[in-house]
């Protein structure tokens, strides 16, 4: 059994207008997403801004309501979850935000960013809090000394590891690491990445990376799951996927990385922009960019098989 | 750099390098100061007539025996038959520091030995109204009602905006829609006409005290929903920053999270607020007693007194009655100059 | 010998007390393409700004030279930058979304241009504004010249603003971080859209960037900025593959770069400094792995030659 088990999963956001609110149309921002999470792994999401990567995310936390689907952490459904288990489920489950200025509460300081998991779930008794806090904020590299500043006072990468020690303090068993390292300068992503690395291997955790940036991605993922307007095109064991990518849409992603040195996919042609995802394009929802594209892909939705254990979306593999 | 650095010293520097702002917040401390003095400072009670004075102008200083002192007036009539003062100038009394318990003032003995003609002694400073009640002991017992109105008003139309506004921007959907239909419904009344309905449908022999709390009751209900639909919108915002839904992933209850979170980043804004409304509620007070809505004779406040001023015949006659329009110009003036440098020091957006 | 098209001599930029940029020296010529790169903080923004005069005049000194064609651009007179800025050197902005005024449809944006620097105006300026969209990659430009920016996307106003600042034919194109903002695959069509207009009009560009992949595919040369100094200068493809300076060994290092997972990142401890505590002696030596005694006493003079590094210890010598 898998530790996270997503299945089915949609989200849409209501349009809404007019003097009572209402609804006008919905915005199908994520749709039929399925997958599953083991301890100890990394499952890496990607995508473009709009492809919903973010909001299946906080769903999976319960910050968001899903339309349908279902979630599953130890075979247990999230959705219906309420009370005791819902606090257990919020102690398992637990996020990183991508800007580290806008994740933390500028009037609180560092100690009671991290402290207030501990206390509002009562893991430690309130005299040993702070001893708590002083061991995790060395778990994510930080000293005594930053326990009571205010956010303003660290640069960015010391923000974020806040962030990281405010998820780590509830002890869970999943992280959603959303876009953590693209707002930070590039010699402080790597420090990032080290220590997020490191602390799955010291606690087993599973992680739940959530990033547009390939180079990244390849980096830490052990499978990965490329998105287009809100569905999976492709799946699969990410070294595999960045190496020889199947998806007409994940090569093109491939192509668009600035890399350093080699250049894999050359030939691959960039072109066209995302839809707005309040006009779907009909069929496959790729085909208006896609090299490939046929009659079939404007008609029909290709539903996606495992081929060779990855799974891809596409009618011309 | 360590992290209590923040708010107050941004305070102290927009102070400090606003002479302007200096000067108000110098002005509007004075002005509550002497309100809260006022028994000990004003030379007279708050309705310490004397029919033998009525409209008397404002008493001119001699120095007889090498101290301040004044002459006994009596009255004659002219041929409009008003009264004009003559000064029994063979009779000198003088001003004297704590005298009756007061900062200063005319011992009674001295003042009250009436010389021929039926002069008699009594120090305004400012003049006096209609039935020889000393305008500068009005003015100063009168602050208190007009320099509170504001600051209570404020406060409790801040208090409901705050649970208002932090109910709705924060829960969203119905309860949000309610609360900004009711904000509305609130907005659309007209404020003037509601307070005179109520201020008519109101006993007119209440009293005084509670003739206050009523116009301060009527003055913040008015005004509480322009306030919440801002705070709603701030909190609104805020509900999806990024440590707010941290928040939640961590399971901390969402009244905490309003409270702790999300309601604290509005304070800076209230503060701006607050300040550039108090003047407002004292300017209401005084039109609502000019008007005759308000605090009535005896009792005292700014808007009472103007209420002396209101023909220019009559200021043609005792000039001396405009002089509360002077006192409410600079509070509310200061008010200003005060809430424009907390704005400088405590809004974000006007940095650099 | 004729002078290089931009030659910027120990530039320094200070902010009242801090100083933000710091004897900043370097030749750009004639069709070349220079990346400066560097983390934020370092100063590369506000030095091409600078270019163009575009410094608040109060509370900040612009000291040494920038010559354009051997013409002296530092303390000129406001009313002379004017046909320099967007005729000579012309700037793209990180921000799409903010850098176009939304009650502007896009051939005003364009015609404004096109009426300052070519003196075109009427049918003959819709023309070349329409020519320019095109030339942009923006499809249907005939079509889209009545549109607003927010009927844009942010791809499509990047290349709204490129054509705007192609339209004053300059001879110089400064890019501050023009493609941070937009999604991956869109940067990538940027990306290739200015390289290909470079060549075709034989324009040279100042492309300043945090990211070593984007330099890689847009640049000829590449200068590497630290804490308001320059530390490294050679041909891109040798600084990126055998950087002289730990800081830009560092950098190279940090990024995961396309490439199969192989171990750890190698990253640079600590924090990028703020210009208001820069460290004495060389800026990096707290962060360095090589650093000496000398390092935090002297600043490193910058090697002479095409390949430019300021370190006591360059790596070359210990390999």
């Amino acid at each position: 059994m898998s530790l996270l088990s997503v299945r089915g999963l949609s989200v849409s956001f209501p349009v809404r207008g007019g003097l009572w609110g209402r609804v006008r149309q919905r915005v199908h921002a994520v749709q039929d997403v399925s997958f599953d999470l083991q301890a100890g792994e990394t499952l890496s999401l990607v995508g473009e801004s709009g492809c919903g990567k973010s909001t299946t995310g906080r769903a999976i936390l319960r910050l968001l309501e899903p339309d349908a689907g279902s979630i599953l952490l130890d075979g247990a459904e999230v959705r219906t979850m309420e009370g005791e288990a819902l606090r257990s489920f919020r102690r398992q489950v637990q996020i990183v935000f991508q800007d580290p200025s806008a994740a933390l509460n500028p009037r609180r300081t560092a100690f009671q960013a991290v402290a207030e998991g501990l206390i509002v779930h009562g893991l430690v008794s309130r005299a040993s809090v702070r001893d708590r806090v002083r061991e995790i904020f060395d778990l994510v590299g930080l000293s005594d000394e930053h326990l009571d500043r205010f956010p303003h006072a660290f640069s960015g990468g010391q923000r974020q590891r806040i962030g990281i020690a405010r998820a780590l303090a509830l002890e869970p068993r999943v992280l959603v690491l959303d876009e953590p390292v693209s707002a930070l300068d590039v010699s402080v992503q790597a420090q990032v990445l080290n220590l997020l690395e490191d602390i799955q291997a010291r606690t087993g955790m599973a992680y739940l990376f959530i990033a547009h940036d390939m180079g990244v991605v390849r980096h830490v993922a052990h499978r990965l799951a490329v998105m287009y307007l809100g569905r999976i095109v492709e799946e699969g064991p990410a070294e595999e996927v960045c190496a020889s990518p199947r998806h007409p849409y994940t090569r093109m992603l491939v192509a668009s990385v600035p890399s350093l040195g080699e250049r894999s996919t050359a030939g691959t042609v960039v072109r066209g922009e995302l839809p707005s995802p309040l006009t779907p394009p009909s069929g496959c929802a790729f085909h208006p960019r896609c090299p490939h594209a046929q009659d079939r892909c404007r008609r029909e939705r290709p539903q996606g098989e495992v081929v060779s254990g990855r799974f891809q979306a596409c009618w011309y593999l | 750099m360590n992290g209590t650095t923040g708010t107050f010293s941004r305070l102290r520097s927009a102070f400090a390098s606003s002479p302007l702002a200096k000067t108000a917040l110098v002005v509007l401390g004075g002005l509550y100061l002497a309100a809260v003095l006022a028994g000990w400072l004003a030379p007279y009670g708050m309705d310490d007539e004397s029919r033998g004075h009525s409209w008397a102008p404002p008493s001119s200083w001699h120095w007889v025996d090498g101290r301040p002192s004044i002459h006994p007036v009596s009255y004659t009539f002219d041929e409009n038959a008003r009264r004009v003062y003559v000064e029994d100038s063979s009779r000198a009394v003088p001003v004297r520091l704590f005298v009756n318990g007061r900062l200063f003032g005319l011992d009674s003995l001295e003042a009250a030995a009436t010389s021929e003609g039926g002069a008699s002694a009594r120090l305004y400073l400012l003049g006096a109204d209609a039935r020889g009640r000393d305008l500068l002991s009005r003015l100063l017992y009168g602050s208190r009602v007009s320099l509170s109105i504001g600051i209570v008003g404020v406060s409790i139309s801040t208090l409901i905006a705050l649970v208002v506004g932090g109910l709705a921007g924060f829960f969203g959907g119905w309860v949000d829609r309610l609360l900004m239909r009711l904000c509305e419904v609130f907005m659309l009344i007209p404020a003037f006409y509601l307070l005179m309905l109520l201020r008519a449908t109101l006993p007119l022999d209440w009293d005084s005290r509670v003739v206050y709390l009523s116009i301060v009751l009527i003055l913040s209900f008015i005004g509480w929903a322009g306030l919440a639909r801002v705070i709603r919108g701030l909190v609104q915002s805020l509900r999806s920053a990024d440590y707010i839904v941290a928040a939640r992933a961590l399971g901390v209850p969402p009244l905490v999270i309003l409270r702790r979170h999300a309601l604290p980043q509005t304070f800076g804004f209230l503060a701006i607020q607050a300040t550039l409304s108090i003047p407002g509620y004292v300017v209401a007070e005084s039109g609502l007693s000019l008007l005759g809505l308000g605090i009535q004779d005896p009792q005292t406040s700014w808007g009472n007194l103007l209420q002396e001023a209101m023909s220019i015949a009559e200021i043609r006659l005792h000039p001396w009655s405009l002089i509360p329009g002077l006192f409410l110009f600079a509070a509310v003036l200061s008010y200003n100059l005060a809430g424009d440098a907390l704005r400088d020091a405590l809004d974000p957006r006007s940095d650099r | 010998m004729t002078a290089p098209l931009l030659e910027v001599r120990d530039l320094s930029v200070s902010f009242g007390a801090v100083q933000v940029v710091d004897g900043l020296s370097y030749v750009i010529e004639r069709g070349q393409s220079l990346g400066l790169v560097g983390e934020s903080g370092c100063g590369k923004s506000v030095s091409s700004l600078a270019l163009l005069g575009l410094l608040p005049p109060r509370g900040c000194r612009v000291e040494g030279s920038i010559r354009l064609e051997g013409r002296e651009l530092v303390g000129l007179p406001a009313p002379q930058w004017m046909p320099i800025r967007g005729g000579r050197i012309a700037m793209v902005f990180q921000d799409p979304m903010t850098a176009l005024n939304p009650l502007l449809t896009v051939e005003r944006h364009l015609r404004e241009v096109l009426a300052i620097h070519q003196g075109l105006e009427g049918e003959l300026a819709r023309k070349e504004a329409t020519r320019w969209l095109d030339r942009v990659g923006i499809p249907d430009p005939a079509a889209r010249l009545s549109t607003y920016p927010h009927e844009l996307s942010g791809g499509m106003r990047q290349r709204v603003l490129i054509a705007m600042a192609l339209a004053g034919k300059p001879d110089l194109l400064v890019a501050d971080e023009p493609t941070t903002a937009l999604d991956v695959t869109i940067q990538a069509q940027i990306l290739d859209l200015l390289s290909d207009l470079r060549r075709e009009l034989g324009m040279s560009m100042l492309f300043i960037t945090h990211d070593l992949g984007v330099v890689e595919r847009v640049a000829d040369r590449v200068a590497v900025l630290y804490a308001g100094r320059k530390v490294e200068e050679g041909e891109v493809s040798e600084v990126l593959r055998a950087p002289l300076h730990p800081y830009t060994d560092g950098l190279v290092g940090s990024v995961p770069g396309f490439r199969p997972r192989s171990g750890r990142l190698r990253s640079i401890p600590g924090q990028v400094p703020s210009p208001a505590a820069w460290p004495g002696g060389c800026r990096f030596h707290p962060r360095c792995p090589h650093s000496q005694e000398d390092c935090t006493r002297i600043v490193p003079t910058e090697s002479s030659g095409s390949r430019k590094v300021a370190c006591h210890h360059a790596l070359e010598a210990q390999r």
